[in-house]
């Protein structure tokens, strides 16, 4: 606290009140579209339309407690803490193994209290802080790209692993070292062998897409569970009364809704036909009420936070609030673009939600609580006159 | 460092700023290239049900407005098995309902939930009354005690009931529910009895909300017959009185107003029992049911289901005669007041046509009017050749024979003539009732005009089509179709028929105090080496003002065959059904007369002439 009051006798505080207006937005926006895309099923099989809308509107309420308290914790202390928060998480992922309650065949929440926990939450900002703790540890170090692999393997190899072990949530595993990657992108100075990588990945994703098509051609298929999962991301409509129903279902919603959609709660599908419409399948019910506007905008928004996230990264007075804002700025990108991309079967289907939008609790209340870390770096920022 | 750290802040961002960029370019994509197609599929997901409201079929009443044949709403009961084992507490406290207010085997029912677990219509139980279902609603109802009395619901539908059972059977017919109206007036007036199905349909609006949007049904017509339940009781309570005694192949009455073609009775044994049409017990043995075959259990149903009165054409015999002689009074070739020669036998074309009293050595002189009530052959041989074949065959035109009636009822026979063709020997034995073919409702209407003054009114059973709230859709009024014979010729006759039933053949059909008219007839069925017969009577009173006409056929009465029998059954049935039938109707007694015991009065007896059709 004594070195805030340095930093006023310096500059003038900054606050980046239009992160916290588009935060607020996206949030308000959230809850109204899991009011309307949860109304029908709640009503049916909660008895109460609201049963959703109330639920949220807690998590939400706790969010931005959270995100009032980390905003007022000076972000240095997460750098002592990260490797504490690091072992947090971990053992929450390993607590799953006795008091994990199983849905949809994986294992992802611990019961507490009568709230429901995600360790796979935790453990997406517990490997922001390690990761930047650890790039800010490396110091020069960080020149050398071997020390990049020995940090993305020990923090992020060892928490995805486990994640996707554990509770077999592979695309929370994902996320995971989708942000150590691009947060050491940002630390490490060079673009080639990330541009290797990408390119190589690029290319293997081509020669796979043709092997695969030209074995669907050619009707050489085994009835693997994995390559089920291919099939249907390929021809979706063909499974569409059994595995790929909510895919299938969820390219129909998005093309009925044409430039200025259905209107706000007037969706179709969410009457039964996308299941619990209110999760990760919420994107295609904005597509449906609000059409190819309401959903560009709500691209738009995202891309906005994105870009205040990074504006404050790259005025972060230390290495260390850069990394964190980087790491807030990953989590954010990757899971809305992985959640998009999910919901218009540009990948094939693996549960992500939509950060701020989906219902979740736990998801809400990290969110936001990185939010407030976020927002604890920009008033560190000083401006100059 | 922290500069270069901040540009590579500033690629990440451009890098998923373009990832965004082609996620919004795979939305636009998505909507024009299928949006039409998916916008038309999630329309069609819009789920509505839709139940079918029946409609209530319309009533056949007589014409005081007695219900003969009705629709009840009943309830079939429905269970849902899907939504009953959805939740585990539902099955018991459901099943022991069921069980409790129906009488269903739980087992049953248990085998149909095991095996039929997906299925959401299974229907248990038929035709319940509104009384039969009120336990089991008001346990259902109340939700305080029995909160899961689930998947169990009712259809409603309509059952056809026929409150007489077997009255007028044949005429009413029944209806049922795959066909609807299967024979009678149940299948002639079909499309006005039914009426159209309404729809209950049950869809999510654009609110969400539940809407249920209702069509009622249209409920058919009600039918007003010119049937009068009392006088057809009367008639089938004398022919199964008859027939307990003396079972005859068929017996048929038809009663008629001779002033509109309105058939107040028409009865035609055996009965069936219209709630029950496809029961043969009473024709058959059990053990002869079994041995039966699909297709001989269709034609005895038939044969059952037959309508005497409107269906068989036969050789009407002596009745025919008034036919004859207005034919001849008409055209002039015979006069009241002439005489005819009977020797008992005539030859006509080289055959020798036997008179009725031929046994007796003839007739000997008659009078026009003693020919009739005697029931010469031979006297009205002598008209019909002077008529000759073409004008005689004019004359069966005329009165309508050979072409059907229009009355509305289904397959009506047309009968057969000779048309000009006929030959000498044809219009000799057509004269008295042989080589013709007719049907009774033919003879009713056509006698009806001979003594009415000449008019022929079309036979209709219909006289008027209600809509259920009594509004009028049809009346109908007498159709005259045209003129028979003159006022003059009508008055003879009548007086001519009257003496033959007081003093003639048909002496025995007579009812004290009262004045009848009317005519027998012993006609040879079909083959004529079978023997085989058909005894009647054609009749109308009072004589001088007839307010109806009965007509009365025996087919092959008990014992009559071979040249043993005559015609005293049919009048005696006659006169049993008259008895009755005067008082009802309001006839008031016209005759001073003490009770005359008609037993031993002459009768027509049989008389077997070659087959010269």
């Amino acid at each position: 606290m004594r070195k805030d009051k340095e930093k006023k006798t310096t500059g003038r505080r900054y606050f980046d009140y239009s992160l916290l207006f588009v935060t607020i937005f996206i949030v308000g926006f959230g809850l109204i579209m899991i009011y309307s895309a949860s109304s029908y099923t709640a009503q049916m099989y909660q008895g109460r339309a609201e049963y959703y809308f109330f639920k949220q509107l807690e998590f939400t309420v706790l969010g931005f407690i959270a995100m009032y308290v980390t905003y007022r914790i000076d972000y240095h202390t997460w750098r002592r803490l990260a490797p504490f928060i690091f072992l947090v998480a971990i053992l929450l992922v390993l607590a799953l193994i006795p008091f994990g309650s199983t849905k949809y065949g994986a294992k992802r929440w611990i019961r507490f209290a009568g709230i429901g926990i995600q360790p796979a939450d935790v453990a997406k900002t517990a490997i922001i802080f390690m990761v930047a703790s650890a790039v800010c540890s490396a110091g020069r170090k960080i020149r050398r790209f071997s020390q990049v692999i020995l940090i993305c393997v020990v923090t992020a190899g060892v928490m995805a692993g486990l994640v996707g072990i554990v509770s077999n949530n592979m695309s929370s595993a994902l996320i995971i070292l989708a942000i150590a990657a691009i947060m050491t992108f940002v630390a490490y100075p060079g673009y080639k062998i990330y541009a290797a990588f990408v390119g190589t990945g690029v290319g293997a994703f081509a020669v796979f897409y043709s092997w695969i098509t030209n074995k669907l051609k050619s009707g050489q298929m085994t009835n693997d569970f994995r390559m089920n999962r291919i099939l249907i991301w390929l021809d979706p409509e063909r499974f569409a009364t059994g595995k790929g129903f909510q895919t299938v279902q969820g390219l129909y919603a998005i093309g009925s809704g044409g430039l200025f959609g259905k209107g706000l709660g007037k969706s179709l599908q969410k009457l039964g036909f996308i299941p619990e419409s209110q999760n990760d399948m919420i994107f295609s019910i904005i597509c449906e009420e609000l059409g190819l506007f309401g959903a560009t905008c709500i691209i738009l928004v995202f891309a906005i936070m994105l870009w205040r996230i990074a504006h404050i990264a790259q005025n972060s007075p230390d290495l260390f609030g850069t990394m964190l804002a980087t790491g807030v700025f990953a989590h954010i990108a990757v899971q809305v673009i992985l959640n998009i991309a999910v919901v218009t079967n540009f990948i094939p289907n693996t549960g992500v939600s939509l950060p701020f939008i989906s219902y979740g609790g736990s998801s809400s209340v990290v969110l936001l609580a990185e939010m407030g870390i976020v927002l604890n770096i920009s008033g560190k920022i000083r401006l100059e006159r | 460092m922290l500069r270069r750290v901040h540009r590579k802040v500033s690629v990440a961002f451009s890098v998923i700023a373009c990832f965004l960029a082609v996620l919004a370019v795979r939305i636009i994509v998505i909507n024009y290239s299928q949006g039409d197609a998916y916008a038309k599929i999630v329309l069609d997901h819009q789920s509505y049900t839709s139940t079918t409201v029946p409609y209530q079929r319309g009533q056949i009443l007589d014409t005081k407005g007695t219900i003969l044949a009705y629709s009840e709403k009943v309830y079939n009961l429905i269970l849902d098995p899907k939504m009953l084992l959805s939740d585990s507490a539902y099955k018991e406290p459901t099943l022991s309902a069921l069980v409790e207010q129906f009488g269903l085997n739980r087992e049953e029912i248990e085998e149909i939930l095991a095996k039929r677990s997906s299925s959401q219509y299974e229907r248990l139980k038929n035709g319940l009354t509104a009384d039969q279902i009120a336990g089991f609603q008001e346990l259902a109802a109340d939700t305080q005690n029995n909160p899961n009395i689930k998947g169990v619901w009712f259809e409603e539908s309509y059952v056809r009931r026929y409150p007489f059972s077997t009255l007028a059977s044949d005429v009413i017919g029944f209806a049922s529910t795959v066909n609807g109206g299967e024979i009678g007036l149940e299948r002639y007036y079909n499309d006005e009895l039914s009426g159209t199905d309404g729809v209950d349909y049950r869809y999510v609006d654009e609110n969400l909300d539940v809407q249920d949007s209702k069509k009622l049904p249209v409920d058919g017509n009600n039918l007003v017959t010119t049937l009068d339940q009392n006088i057809q009781s009367i008639l089938e309570k004398h022919i199964a009185a008859y027939n307990e005694e003396k079972p005859s192949c068929a017996t048929a009455v038809l009663v008629m107003d001779p002033d509109t073609g309105g058939v107040l009775g028409m009865a035609s044994y055996p009965f069936f029992d219209l709630n029950d049409p496809r029961d043969l017990s009473q024709m058959y043995s059990e053990e002869e049911l079994g041995q039966m075959s699909d297709s001989e259990v269709t034609d005895a149903l038939y044969s059952l289901w037959n309508n005497y009165c409107i269906n068989n054409m036969y050789e009407p015999g002596s009745t025919f005669k008034p036919f004859t002689i207005a034919a001849g009074l008409e055209e002039g070739v015979t006069h009241d007041g002439e005489t005819f020669e009977c020797s008992g036998v005539m030859e006509v074309g080289g055959w020798p046509i036997r008179c009725h009293s031929y046994s007796q050595g003839g007739h000997g002189t008659l009078t026009l009017e003693g020919a009739m009530m005697q029931s010469c052959n031979p006297a009205m041989m002598q008209i019909a050749m002077r008529l000759g074949g073409a004008t005689f065959a004019d004359y069966q035109a005329l009165y309508g024979f050979g072409s059907s009636t229009g009355i509305d009822l289904p397959d009506e026979a047309s009968g057969i003539t000779k048309d000009t063709d006929m030959s000498e020997v044809d219009a000799a034995t057509n004269s008295f009732g042989q080589n013709i073919n007719v049907t009774m409702i033919q003879m009713a209407a056509a006698f009806s005009s001979l003594i009415n003054g000449g008019n022929y009114y079309q036979p209709h059973i219909v006289k008027r089509i209600e809509k259920p709230s009594g509004e009028v859709v049809k009346n109908t009024v007498p159709v005259l179709v045209r003129q028979t014979v003159t006022a003059s010729t009508s008055q003879l006759l009548r007086q001519y028929l009257k003496a033959t039933v007081d003093e003639g053949l048909a002496k025995r059909a007579s009812v004290t105090g009262y004045s009848i008219a009317g005519k027998t007839g012993t006609a040879q069925k079909g083959n004529r080496d079978e023997q085989k017969w058909i005894i009647s009577f054609l009749g109308f009173a009072p004589a001088e003002d007839p307010q109806f006409v009965i007509y009365v056929i025996i087919d092959e009465p008990y014992g009559t065959t071979g040249t043993e029998g005559s015609s005293a059954d049919v009048l005696q049935l006659s006169h049993d059904i008259m008895e009755e039938l005067l008082p009802y109707m309001n006839v008031f007694k016209d005759v001073q007369a003490e009770p005359e015991d008609t037993s031993g009065s002459p009768v027509e007896n049989m008389v077997s002439n070659p087959d010269v059709g």
